[in-house]
């Protein structure tokens, strides 16, 4: 394979990489950081995949395999350890967990409040149909 | 004839390395205005903001040389990764990130598929988009909350961690741009071919001339060889040049000292199928130095099974078998490993989940 081709998908595996690593950085829900982490994997077994190519040789899609394989372990045993999480302390933000920090290192205080719920649709009106019941004109003359 | 004009290489002048760090910065900015917080910037123009930083990007970080349907493919499929891969960073919602990211995972096995692994298109699919997806929705929808949560809607030092993308991506892209950046080498070998195909002296010598005065040379040449040589001369001292700078090739050392020579002898060269003849096997040198570019000669001494090399002749249709054969002979311990760190997964999973901590409901 030229080289050219080879670094197009280098660049996009890295691009793959560097968006799962702001994620993980930025992002507080558990589950999301961790989907960050499977596509920073993603992004390694492209380069892995595309420099097999490269070589003309198979030793890289066997290393994409052993990576899948030990991805599915980190899966298995991640969503077991959130799980546990999540029945002990009903959140998934990783926040709820900051007394595991370093010692020395301030706590992390959210100062802006959330955006108020937006209001659920009004239910709707019946229109008004069929004949007016004669008794509310007796009650009115009464 | 030669196929396109061309600078030099594209991290030799200010401008193209503006070229390739604008699209950068654009697009983490971007990131950075769409990652979730309590109070949101407006979504589309960030979006538009993204999508022209990506367009851009693929404009000057590809190198799409021949516009085939491979081509059109790639940039299919790389595009829809990326773009995916931004709505998962960004989207506020889990659901809707996991399901991005289940877009991440299908087209990057159509990146595998063009790259003749149809054997990791299907492990992929099967273990990521069947198995992982899957059981992360089941938590997602069993974790569910009531209206909105910190998790969803607030980050965690949004632009501290864009800088630091920001950073990891520039170097990734230098080294590999750095590395694998063939274009110069690539007009040199279509210059030389072309001049091979000339049928007499001075159409060679001019057609090598034009091409040096495209290319112009790597760094300035000496004041002597300047006054010395003509163009065509010129020529061979740029092609030594960039030579010298192509990196990892094995067979670069080689070529150098028969570059060398020809320094010499160029002048004195006349009969036109000699120098045909010359021209034809500098060409054939210098593309395998290209080809080469980037690559790690294995050392002889590690072991390898015949079995793991794809067919003889043609490795190009017959990818899975070869690659059973290789993880039963030459990754035999690996995958009974392998085997072994799944069964303890699962054990362990199952430990870990069914244990009921004090107060559990």
């Amino acid at each position: 394979m030229n080289p050219l081709m080879l670094s197009n998908y280098l660049v996009v595996g890295a691009v793959l990489f560097a968006l799962g690593a702001v994620g993980f950085l930025a992002r507080r829900n558990l589950i999301v950081m961790f989907l960050c982490v499977e596509m920073m994997l993603q992004g390694v077994a492209l380069n892995l995949t595309a420099f097999a190519r490269h070589h003309g040789n198979l030793q890289g899609q066997a290393f994409v395999l052993f990576m899948v394989l030990v991805a599915a372990c980190e899966a298995a045993i991640a969503l077991a350890l959130i799980l546990m999480l999540y029945r002990s302390r009903p959140s998934l933000d990783v926040s709820e967990w900051q007394e595991l920090r370093e010692p020395g290192l301030e706590e992390t205080r959210d100062e802006e409040p959330l955006p108020p719920l937006p209001r659920p649709p009004p239910l709707p009106e019946l229109p008004p149909a069929g004949l007016e019941p004669s008794a509310s004109r007796e009650t009115s003359h009464v | 004839m030669i196929r396109e004009p061309l600078a030099a290489s594209p991290w030799s002048s200010a401008t193209a390395v503006i070229g390739v760090a604008a699209p950068l910065l654009l697009g983490m900015a971007a990131l950075y205005l769409l990652l979730p917080r309590p109070r949101p910037f407006r979504t589309l123009p960030s979006a538009l903001v993204g999508l022209g930083a990506l367009g851009w990007a693929g404009g000057t970080w590809l190198a799409l040389p021949s516009g085939s349907i491979e081509d059109v493919l790639f940039v299919g499929f790389a595009g829809l990764a990326v773009i995916a891969g931004a709505l998962l960073v960004t989207q506020a919602n889990a659901a809707r990130a996991a399901l991005a990211f289940a877009i991440v995972v299908l087209s990057s096995s159509g990146l595998f598929l063009l790259l003749a692994a149809p054997f990791l298109l299907a492990a992929t699919i099967i273990v990521y988009a069947g198995a992982i997806i899957v059981t992360f929705l089941f938590v997602l929808m069993l974790a569910q909350q009531e209206g909105w949560s910190s998790a969803d809607r607030r980050s965690r030092e949004p632009l501290l961690s864009v800088v630091a993308g920001t950073v990891l991506l520039g170097a990734l892209l230098f080294v590999a741009k750095a590395t694998y950046d063939t274009r110069p080498l690539d007009h040199l070998v279509a210059a030389l071919e072309a001049a091979a195909g000339q049928s007499s002296a001075d159409a060679i010598r001019q057609t090598l001339g034009t091409a040096y005065r495209q290319l112009g040379p790597r760094t300035p040449l000496k004041p002597e060889e300047e006054q010395r040589l003509g163009d065509d001369g010129k020529f061979f001292v740029a092609l030594r040049q960039y030579v010298q700078a192509a990196r990892g090739a094995s067979e670069r050392d080689a070529l150098d000292r028969e570059l060398e020579v020809m320094e010499f002898e160029w002048r004195e060269l006349e009969h036109v199928p000699l120098m045909q003849g010359r021209l034809k096997e500098l060409a054939r040198a210098v593309a395998r130095v290209r080809d080469g570019m980037g690559t790690v000669p294995l050392p002889a001494e590690v072991p390898r099974s015949p079995l793991s090399l794809p067919a003889p002749g043609d490795p190009e249709r017959e990818t899975v078998a070869p690659l059973g054969r290789a993880l039963l002979t030459d990754f035999l311990l690996p995958i009974e490993l392998g085997g072994a760190l799944l069964l303890v997964a699962t054990v362990g999973a199952v430990v870990i989940a069914g244990r009921r901590t004090e107060g559990a409901r």
